[in-house]
């Protein structure tokens, strides 16, 4: 260890050197994070449907038996966060933002993508709360890329539920087509039925126009029921997209922050990378540096130097809790001296007690 | 730590003074670089010699111009000492103080000012020390720094005993400090050793 702390000494002046070069580029890069960086963010309220209030998920969990409830509001970061993963997702919001010309001429899309995936912060501050936020050199742009992001993800979810809803529409409606073509059928029997038997009826064919009657009648309910389920999915979707639009709200849209923001964290984070670079390099520095200049260790080290006559060894006696050597020594030696002769006082005036 | 401690530490060089062959009085200590301790082991070895015969009179100089700490250490840093005797011919007894430890004179460095003091008369001022001193101990600055400063005293010393610190000084910048001191064989001190505290006193 000794040796390495010489080789510290020795090159003490490229340490500082070193370290503060590095301290003060980490720092101008800390600073120049710091003050280029604007973030903006918008918070939302998740309000879940009460059927969904229970929900499970069982994946983020060790324990079967004890299920982890997804609150509405890291609900809706998870799968905000999922969007964000995509480049469909960061494409279409780009698309809708002044970075569209820039991605455009960017020769690594990807790379681009990436950089802009991971300005993006999606936090659940609470049961309900989410909070999308997205840094960047410029003010307009933070706000513009979360206005558009909330924009684009909006979108997408009305898009879907339209979409299953006209799924179910389109189910509803082929079964009515079915079911008319059914009851014109039954109608048509029972119309030719009577055409061909006229008053009075025996038992048998009145037996026969009861059936075909009803069979008319059943295919015409049915008819009915599917209008009306017809009905009631049109209600219900419009009543879904109002309750959709109630569930999730955003209560502090997005703003232009001109004021540097959301830089802290990042430029500790280069500040420590730095310094642990610092850190880094100076110790390579002294461990090069201590086996580049080798030392002695012993007195054997001392007698491979060649024809050298090793009169002793002097115990380290600091590393035996003992005080300084120089300290006693001087102590034994200097205590109480005499008053000596100083400069400019007369030779001979003055006389050396002894 | 009881000064029986402290002289203990430097018996091995002490008794290296006494008992070799070539009986050398006066031994001057230096180091390749800085913070090698060969002040600590200059005055430890001074008080050891001291100790060791109790008729024996012992001068420890301060020719460390560089880094005079030993003077500091001693409070005289605007004393006369060694520079004014080399320089301004001024008399030798006169610098030279006595020490808390009986037996034992300090001569502190005094002031060199922005040249060094000639050190041609350096044989003069040793012969002159030795009419009263048995024994002298000279803390000399690290060779690798001020060469001119330690080669002169390495000539006219007896021996020179080159401070090397475990761990610390580099084995290039030994031999270098070696070459620079131009002794045959040269005589080395390894300071915090971290072997055995019976392996050090062989030595002698």
């Amino acid at each position: 260890m000794q040796r390495y702390v010489y080789t510290a000494r020795r090159f003490l002046w490229v340490i500082v050197g070193v370290v503060a070069l590095l301290l003060i580029s980490g720092t101008a890069a800390a600073y120049g994070e710091y003050v280029g960086t604007f973030e903006s963010s918008a918070t939302i309220w998740v309000q879940r449907n009460s059927q969904d209030l229970l929900q499970t998920h069982a994946v983020q969990t060790d324990v079967p038996s004890v299920p982890d409830f997804l609150t509405p509001g890291s609900e809706y970061a998870e799968s905000f966060t999922q969007l964000v993963q995509t480049q469909a997702f960061l494409r279409s919001t780009i698309e809708r933002t002044s970075l569209d010309g820039a991605l455009a001429a960017s020769k690594d899309q990807l790379s681009f993508l990436d950089d802009i995936r991971k300005r993006f912060k999606i936090q659940a501050l609470g049961t309900n709360l989410v909070k999308v936020s997205y840094r960047a050199d410029a003010p307009q742009v933070a706000y513009e890329m979360v206005a558009a992001a909330l924009t684009i993800r909006d979108e997408r979810a009305a898009s879907a539920q339209i979409a299953a809803a006209s799924m179910t529409s389109t189910l509803y409606t082929k079964e009515l087509d079915l079911a008319q073509q059914k009851s014109t059928r039954a109608q048509a029997d029972l119309d030719q039925f009577n055409s061909t038997h006229k008053p009075p009826l025996d038992a048998a064919e009145a037996y026969r126009q009861q059936q075909l009657r009803t069979s008319s009648d059943v295919a015409q309910a049915r008819v009915d029921d599917l209008r009306q389920a017809l009905d009631r999915q049109a209600v219900v979707s419009t009543l879904l997209e109002v309750g959709q639009s109630a569930d999730v709200q955003v209560i502090d849209a997005p703003q232009v922050q001109l004021q540097p923001s959301g830089g802290l964290r990042q430029a500790v984070l280069v500040f420590g990378v730095v310094m642990a670079g610092a850190v880094t390099l100076v110790a390579i520095l002294i461990v090069l540096g201590t086996l580049l200049t080798a030392s002695i260790a012993s007195e054997a080290d001392l007698e491979r130097l060649g024809s050298v006559t090793v009169v002793a060894s002097v115990p380290d006696l600091a590393r035996r809790g003992a005080p300084d050597l120089a300290d006693s020594l001087a102590a034994l030696v200097f205590s109480s001296m005499a008053k000596p002769v100083l400069v400019g006082d007369q030779p001979g005036a003055s006389e050396v007690a002894s | 730590m009881n000064s029986a401690a402290v002289m203990a530490v430097f018996e091995a060089v002490s008794a290296r003074a006494h008992v070799d062959a070539a009986a050398p009085r006066t031994v001057a200590m230096t180091s390749a670089i800085r913070r090698e301790g060969t002040s600590s082991i200059a005055v430890g070895t001074a008080l050891s010699l001291a100790a060791f015969d109790a008729a024996s009179k012992v001068l420890l100089v301060d020719a460390n111009w560089i880094h005079p700490s030993l003077t500091e250490q001693a409070g005289l840093s605007v004393a006369r000492g060694l520079a004014e005797c080399l320089r301004d011919g001024y008399a030798l007894e006169r610098a030279i103080v006595p020490t808390a430890r009986r037996g034992l004179s300090f001569l502190p460095a005094g002031q060199s000012g922005d040249e060094a003091p000639p050190l041609g008369g350096l044989a003069a001022l040793l012969a002159n020390a030795r009419h009263d001193f048995v024994k002298i101990v000279i803390d000399l600055p690290p060779v690798m720094v001020a060469p001119s400063l330690v080669v002169p005293w390495a000539d006219v010393a007896d021996q020179t005993y080159l401070v090397v610190r475990r761990g610390a000084t580099p084995v290039n910048v030994i031999r270098k400090a070696m070459t620079e001191i131009g002794k045959e064989r040269p005589l080395l001190i390894l300071n915090r050793s971290r072997e055995r505290s019976d392996f050090w006193t062989r030595a002698g």
